[in-house]
């Protein structure tokens, strides 16, 4: 009970990161702590990952590979200062650059999945994965930064303000960055189709 | 530049978000509708890319991981001292004084070895020096000054052990002074006409001795004088040129001329004028070999010196 006390206070303040310091509540590693940083951000950066490489695994593994550096940097009094959020999200996109340049340098030939039909029918299912194929490929060919700001405002959900305090842009370089990206996008979908 | 087209796409993507749909949108700018179509439709096709949906066990198999990985970084202790902000720096520091300190011990280790011509042989006279000068305890300074004389007899030695020429300077015993070859703690001195010999020098008395090694493991004297005990240079070698009179011994111009014995590695000192030019050394008629310099006849060193000191 008072370990479920703690914890919904640790939450609550871990809610209010933007204008606290999280790195005194991580510093001592303390599991309940630990917990609760995973349990509130460990989705939100899982559905920026796969949004980025559309890959459910390697969404997993990178993001995973996020929060273990987080500890360590917290041990090393090298993590985040205010924004957690925005240092998680930083350096998840630092790790999937890092990977799609890992990728373009030993490309590997993906293994078709078998199809799961979730209760669609066969064709809809077939044409379901057409359809995602061919918006990931898009999405790819995009630059690093469209994608990132992509990523946000339709992975995460950012609002414009959020986004522009996680990217360190001004609100109207967002706007115009997204408007480029959604351009960018919509012609690279008419050349794939 | 498009700005107001920025402001609607951003206008229409909230109403999106907020449930609106595109056509109710759309009417809201119809000047720039055709032109936000494509691009809402695009922004509603690349939200389908987004996914609510987490694998399976990824939260817990991750957080397993990290609870691990915490409870390992937890039993390593972190020195309060070496973390935060000072890590870095103090790091940084200390590998400055790790390679300065390395470094400055190889040279002065390689300097103890080096001879009178080695380009570390300044360093190892100006160490000496130091160590002379940081000496608060006269017995101890005295002792020091005992160790550094050996010291130069020691180099006069392996110089001559291994037929190098250098020039050399040094106190010791004199204990042999047959004519044209003194022995002087060990070492054969060469004296020569040109050799300028103090005076109240003889067999059993300390010696200071100039000069140069041969290839013959002799040392050729320039000056001989008795010792002063061992001196506190200032960790440059004395010069080894002294001064005498034009050839044929004319005075009368007053031109004296260096007859240079220095070797690689000597500097003359400006400090050391006074031995340079001062009343030991300097003008003397030289003498057959074997003259002790009280039988030579001619102007004392200080008569000549005064006669020619302008010249300085």
């Amino acid at each position: 009970m008072v370990s479920r006390d703690f914890s919904n206070v640790f939450l609550l303040k871990t809610r209010m990161i933007e204008s606290t310091s999280e790195r005194d509540y991580l510093a001592s590693l303390d599991p309940q702590a630990v917990t609760a940083v995973y349990n509130q951000y460990f989705p939100q950066i899982l559905r920026y990952v796969h949004y980025r490489l559309g890959d459910e695994k390697l969404a997993e593994d990178i993001t995973s590979e996020v929060f273990l550096t987080l500890l360590k940097a917290i041990r090393a009094r090298r993590g985040p200062e205010k924004n957690l959020r925005g240092w998680l999200i930083g350096t998840a996109r630092h790790m999937i650059t890092d990977h799609v340049r890992r990728k373009y340098r030993h490309p590997v030939e993906a293994i078709e999945e078998s199809l799961k039909f979730d209760g669609q029918s066969p064709s809809e299912e077939v044409e379901r994965r057409d359809s995602h194929s061919s918006l990931r490929k898009a999405l790819a060919e995009l630059t690093e930064e469209q994608q990132h700001v992509l990523a946000l405002r339709f992975g995460q959900g950012c609002s414009l303000e959020e986004t522009a305090t996680l990217m360190k842009k001004k609100v109207n370089a967002v706007k115009a960055l997204q408007f480029r990206a959604l351009n960018a996008l919509q012609r690279k979908i008419g050349e794939e189709k | 530049m498009n700005q107001p087209m920025y402001d609607a796409l951003e206008t229409c993507l909230q109403g999106l978000e907020h449930g609106e749909s595109l056509e109710t949108l759309l009417a809201r700018y119809p000047d720039l509708a055709e032109e936000l179509r494509p691009l809402l439709q695009t922004a509603v096709y690349a939200r389908t890319a987004h996914t609510d949906r987490l694998p399976v066990g990824a939260l817990t198999r991750s957080r397993g991981r990290g609870l691990a990985l915490a409870a390992d970084l937890r039993r390593k202790p972190v020195s309060r001292f070496l973390r935060g902000h000072f890590r870095r720096s103090f790091l940084t520091a200390v590998s400055v004084i790790i390679i300065l300190v390395m470094s400055g011990n190889g040279l002065l280790l390689a300097s103890a070895h080096s001879l009178p011509g080695d380009p570390l042989y300044p360093l190892k006279r100006s160490v000496e020096t130091t160590q002379l000068n940081w000496s608060v305890d006269p017995a101890q300074k005295s002792a020091l000054q005992s160790v550094f004389s050996q010291r130069r007899v020691d180099e006069a030695k392996t110089l001559i052990t291994i037929h190098r020429v250098e020039s050399v300077e040094f106190n010791g015993v004199l204990t042999d002074q047959s004519n044209g070859q003194w022995v002087v703690s060990g070492i054969p001195v060469v004296v020569d006409p040109q050799t300028q010999v103090e005076n109240g020098i003889g067999v059993g008395d300390e010696i200071q001795v100039s000069g140069s090694t041969n290839q013959d493991g002799e040392v050729n004297a320039v000056h001989l004088a008795p010792a002063q005990g061992p001196h506190e240079d200032d960790g440059q070698t004395r010069p080894q040129s002294t001064w005498t009179r034009s050839p044929g011994g004319s005075s009368d111009d007053g031109e004296r001329r260096p007859t240079s014995t220095a070797s690689a590695g000597f500097t003359p000192n400006p400090s050391q004028s006074e031995y340079e030019g001062g009343t030991q050394s300097s003008q003397f008629t030289p003498t057959p070999a074997g003259t002790r310099s009280s039988d030579r006849s001619g102007p004392t060193p200080h008569e000549t010196d005064e006669s020619g000191g302008g010249d300085h």
